[in-house]
């Protein structure tokens, strides 16, 4: 523990600050796709023709599914 | 300026006549015979009990008016640092070793406590430990305990009368394997003396001891001595010298900085801990609820747009947390962001495909789940302006693989100027792993013997 307790403590306070920092910096959180944004017809979107969205989807499964 | 036995100030004494003070007379050596070989010996300390003829090896109980031949020692001697006669100098004064112990635990013969008895004739008599070539000095005490002592554990922390504050270094039962030269005492091979060893809390390097020897406790006090010390009061050195050098010192930490080591450790990770803690909760009530809605399930399977909100934008996060009250099951959920511009335009600006699922049950009589009921999303927006969510889902329950409408409702929440809440949570994950592994080692600290 002699030298241990070092390694330790620097861990533990290096990951406070990087957590800190990371936090304040909104690291990791991504930005949205189209800034500028594109524009869209309420219609079709109301409607489920603008391919954007398959009308039907499907679940990979787990819980039930894979036999928990 | 006074000093003590240990070197330590001592404060003036404040008497009016201290000049009229006498010194102790000094004891004057007395001459025997020994009743095993007729060898002249020198009993230089008046409370000499036992005394071992250097000539012969036989253990001579002096204590009555008859001598008594007790024992001799096995063949072997250990290999004592100190011989008989030598001389340890403190404070100007000689001590002279008159008599030398070697203790084993649990019979290993590899692995031996010595004791040397350094004695003056003005000043008393003091012990010298060593132990894997750390040395100790201590003198009799009559300062107590005020609860525990023998058998204590390492790391255990013991209170004496006067206030000072210890942890056990260890304890145990010694066992005495030789014995040469003269003691107060009458000692005999394979004597058992238990025995608990302290070291002071501060730090400071003093020692408390508590011995029971034939149903008596002894008390002692003293202090670590580091090898400078030692050579510095014997003229020996670490290597070189005329005199045989020192054995080479282990250099261990007493067990009082051990244990802060280990306390301080586990404080300093606690306090990071916490403040990984604080900032979790601060991410998750960070920021401004700005929409709140509950849409059915009809209207979920047909896509809805949300109520709109404002978000500030300066690529300031924003958090939407879906809720559906699933159980056994699981939602597909499609989510766009888009954007109300000046000019009545509707502008897509993110979208994100969603999965929620929670299973739960029970299986060999114990609960399990899986999932959650919650989900989020997170993003910065650069640009501040009323938005709105358009969200389509489907749903189904149990192994349902495919869905085409949604079985159960969702509640959609959205949160400007959030925080990420990741980075908080895997700090708090390496503290705790950090405080475990400490913790562990301090108790398997504790649980080693000295």
């Amino acid at each position: 523990m002699r030298y241990l307790r070092f390694i330790f403590m620097a861990l533990a306070a290096s990951s406070t600050l990087l957590a800190g920092g990371a936090t304040f910096a909104k690291l990791g959180v991504p930005v949205v796709q189209h800034p500028q944004g594109i524009s869209l017809k309420q219609e079709s979107l109301r409607r489920s023709h603008s391919g954007m969205f398959r009308t039907a989807r499907g679940h990979y499964g787990g819980g039930i599914r894979s036999h928990k | 300026m006074m000093k003590d036995w240990t070197g330590d100030v001592m404060p003036e004494p404040k008497l009016k006549n201290r000049h009229a003070i006498r010194p102790r007379p000094a004891y004057k050596p007395k001459q025997i015979k020994c009743k095993g070989c007729g060898a002249a010996l020198s009993v230089k300390d008046e409370h000499t009990e036992l005394i071992v003829c250097e000539y012969c090896g036989s253990q001579l109980d002096i204590s009555e008016a008859e001598q008594r031949v007790l024992g001799k020692n096995p063949p072997g001697k250990p290999a004592f640092t100190f011989e008989i006669g030598e001389s340890w100098r403190r404070g100007g004064a000689r001590f002279e070793c008159i008599g030398r112990m070697a203790f084993i635990e649990e019979g290993d013969l590899a692995d031996m406590t010595l004791s040397y008895l350094f004695y003056n004739p003005r000043m008393g008599s003091m012990w010298i430990g060593e132990y894997r070539g750390s040395f100790s000095m201590t003198r009799p005490c009559h300062v107590m305990p005020l609860a525990g002592g023998l058998g204590m554990k390492r790391g255990d922390t013991l209170e004496t009368w006067d206030r000072r504050k210890w942890i056990c270094e260890g304890s145990g039962v010694y066992e005495l394997y030789y014995v040469d030269g003269a003691l107060p005492w009458i000692a005999q091979k394979g004597d058992k003396v238990e025995y608990a060893e302290f070291a002071q809390e501060d730090g400071s390097g003093n020692i408390y001891e508590i011995e029971r020897i034939k149903g008596e406790i002894e008390y002692g006090q003293g202090k670590r001595l580091d090898t400078a010390t030692v050579a510095a009061a014997t003229g020996r050195k670490s290597s070189g010298g005329k005199k045989p050098p020192l054995p080479k010192s282990r250099d261990d930490a007493d067990a009082a900085v051990v244990r802060g080591w280990y306390l301080k450790t586990m404080l300093v990770t606690a306090i990071f801990l916490a403040s990984n803690i604080a900032l979790l909760f601060w991410t998750w009530s960070a920021g401004t609820e700005v929409m709140r809605q509950s849409v059915p399930p009809q209207k979920l399977t047909e896509g809805f747009f949300s109520k709109p909100f404002y978000l500030t934008g300066n690529n300031s996060a924003a958090r939407i947390t879906f809720y559906a009250p699933l159980n056994n099951a699981w939602m597909s959920l499609e989510t766009m962001l888009v954007k109300d511009n000046d000019a009545g335009q509707e502008l897509l600006v993110h979208s994100q495909n969603t999965n929620i699922e929670y299973y739960q049950g029970y299986e060999g009589g114990e609960h399990w789940t899986e999932g959650s009921t919650k989900e989020y999303l997170l993003v910065r927006v650069p640009e501040g302006g009323t938005y709105r969510l358009f969200v389509r889902g489907v749903s189904a329950s149990g192994n349902t693989a495919d869905a085409e409408e949604a079985h159960h409702g969702l509640n959609i929440t959205v949160t400007d100027r959030a925080q990420p809440s990741m980075w908080a949570f895997m700090a708090i994950i390496l503290c705790v792993i950090i405080l475990t592994i400490t913790a562990i080692l301090y108790s398997n600290w504790k649980e080693k013997e000295a």
